[in-house]
């Protein structure tokens, strides 16, 4: 069996009275892509927030290659190699394309590279995420799908080897989708563990190896993607949506 | 993004064209020059900070004031390089404190504090020169300060340019585009401001020991007038914040223009100079430099062709 890169040990989270995560508990296996499927308010983005160090849980461990990250500050934990993205994107909007992602390649866990490797990783990056052409446009005038591709590119830039993606997908059209689900198995052959976010059941199914469920704070499945979208709680929290038939 | 040879070494030119000036300029341009060389050094430091990381500071006179204050101390007993020396060291631990007590808050109570700060200095000073040794102000050993001020300001252009490029530089970048973003992506936001503020408060302080000596006589409301918290803002404002030539090119039209609004028509100097920034302020609210800087795009680099970029295309699918 692959080694555990993530291990989420009972993680709550309260906000006030309310409970954002009960007790949640589940692995990131070394070389995975895992999806974590929802529906709105179930708590996923609170458990990436919480992974990431943005706020530490109510109670509850994680661990990140075999260290305990519980409680550090974010940029520790991406200088670890724990990188990810955000729903609604985060760039530095009035840098160019390529000056976002060789600032934040000067950081994170790459921080050690050389000047000139970390060019060469950055233009690579470029390339990869077809914005090579966007290379001198600031950030703040590009559009949603090349938002998103940078938000993935800076992400990538700080060579992580755990990727959280925030609902990467969330408003593309069927093309982009496709090309998106592309980049994401390419950075898994590049040795990245992916652990995603999606809204959409259907747009993961192909893509996750297995796939948790979250439903009001709680874990409610755990396996693999034809099984869980046949479980009856999933179905039930999903309210019989169309988009659970897969 | 490599500048060119000229770019590199006019502001060397510059330097040695000032460095004569004197001996051509009378007293009255002198006295004026250094005037707008050290609110050059003021707005440059306060970008450097306020200017990119977006936490605007109104504390400028809290550090130019102990910095004035420190020679009025030990300007008599003490070489005069020791104490713009003492100066920075002061103020860059005196701005780290404060930064790491007010650096959790945002905005307008950023805004706020600081400036308070230099009121409190003012008024502890003040009470402590009329209520213990009873007396007010402080003589200083009056000289030329020419030289100082254009050496400082002339170091401290150089260290900015260097420090824009370095981790440090771009941390505070990040920082003032997208702090959640920065500091998910590995920047220690928390130092990284604090080192900022500390540096920045630093030159502030050396700038106001080299420029006390012109002034025989100090006292606290000269030294913390809040002037210096709101000029620097302003300059970099009119100038345009987006650009270290923003804060130079506003530093220099603003003193200008004030010296001679001030000498030509000295009761509405204020009321004049005041429309004339709103004017520029509403017609160019990017800054004098903003728009001249948006209309010179960068050369687009030509797509790196051959079968390395094919590689590099390839390498997802």
């Amino acid at each position: 069996m692959a080694r555990r890169l993530l291990e989420a040990e009972d993680v709550s989270k309260h906000f006030g009275g309310l409970v954002a995560l009960n007790e949640v508990s589940f692995d990131v296996l070394e070389g995975e892509i895992l999806g974590l499927l929802g529906p709105n308010g179930a708590g996923k983005t609170t458990l990436f927030n919480v992974i990431a160090g943005t706020f530490p849980p109510s109670s509850g461990r994680v661990r990140f290659a075999g260290r305990e990250i519980t409680g550090l500050k974010p940029y520790k934990i991406c200088r670890m190699g724990l990188a990810r993205t955000f729903q609604i994107p985060k760039p530095f909007p009035t840098l160019d394309v390529y000056q976002n992602i060789l600032s934040v390649g000067m950081f994170g866990r790459g921080r050690d590279r050389q000047g000139d490797d970390l060019k060469r990783d950055v233009d690579r990056a470029l390339e990869q995420f077809s914005l090579a052409d966007k290379r001198s446009t600031p950030a703040g005038d590009l559009a949603v799908f090349e938002l998103r591709m940078l938000e993935i590119a800076r992400a990538l830039v700080t060579r992580p080897r755990l990727l959280l993606l925030d609902e990467a997908m969330a408003g593309l059209n069927p093309k982009e989708t496709r090309e998106l689900s592309r980049i994401v198995q390419g950075v898994r052959e590049g040795g990245i563990t992916v652990l995603m976010i999606e809204h959409n059941m259907r747009a993961t199914m192909g893509l996750s190896d297995r796939v948790i469920v979250l439903d009001q704070g709680m874990k409610i499945a755990d396996g693999d993607p034809n099984q869980v979208c046949k479980d009856p709680r999933v179905v039930e929290a999903y309210l019989g949506e169309a988009y659970v038939e897969c | 993004m490599k500048l060119s040879t000229f770019a590199r070494y006019s502001p060397f030119a510059v330097f040695v064209v000032l460095a004569f000036l004197p001996s051509f300029a009378g007293t009255y341009y002198t006295a004026l020059l250094t005037s707008v060389l050290c609110w050059i050094g003021l707005a440059v430091s306060w970008h450097f900070f306020s200017g990119t990381t977006k936490y605007v500071s109104l504390g400028t006179a809290a550090f130019f004031g102990i910095g004035v204050y420190i020679t009025a101390v030990f300007g008599k007993s003490l070489p005069f390089p020791v104490v713009l020396l003492l100066a920075a060291a002061v103020c860059f631990v005196f701005a780290a404190l404060v930064g790491l007590v007010t650096l959790r808050l945002r905005g307008i109570y950023f805004a706020i504090l600081t400036f308070g700060l230099a009121e409190l200095l003012n008024n502890a000073i003040l009470f402590w020169e009329t209520q213990v040794t009873g007396t007010r102000g402080r003589f200083v050993a009056s000289m030329e300060v020419y030289y100082p001020i254009l050496c400082i300001t002339f170091i401290l252009l150089v260290v900015m340019v260097i420090l824009r490029r370095t981790r440090l530089g771009r941390g505070l970048r990040m920082i003032g585009e997208n702090e959640e973003a920065a500091i998910s992506y590995g920047v220690n936001t928390t130092l990284y401001k604090v080192l900022g503020f500390a540096v920045s408060s630093m030159f502030m302080g050396v700038l106001g020991a080299a420029f006390a000596p012109r002034w025989g006589y100090i006292d606290s409301g000269m030294a913390f007038s809040s002037l210096y918290s709101f000029m620097p803002a302003i300059m970099t404002l009119f100038g345009g914040a987006g650009w270290m030539v923003g804060p130079i090119v506003g530093a220099v039209v603003i003193s200008v223009l004030q010296e001679y609004l001030l000498t030509t028509f000295k009761d509405y100097f204020l009321i004049i100079l005041g429309a004339i920034m709103m004017i520029v302020i509403l017609a160019l609210p990017d800054g004098m430099t903003g728009r001249l800087m948006r209309r010179r795009p960068k050369a687009a680099p030509v797509p790196p062709a051959g079968p390395g970029a094919g590689l590099a295309a390839g390498e997802d699918e």
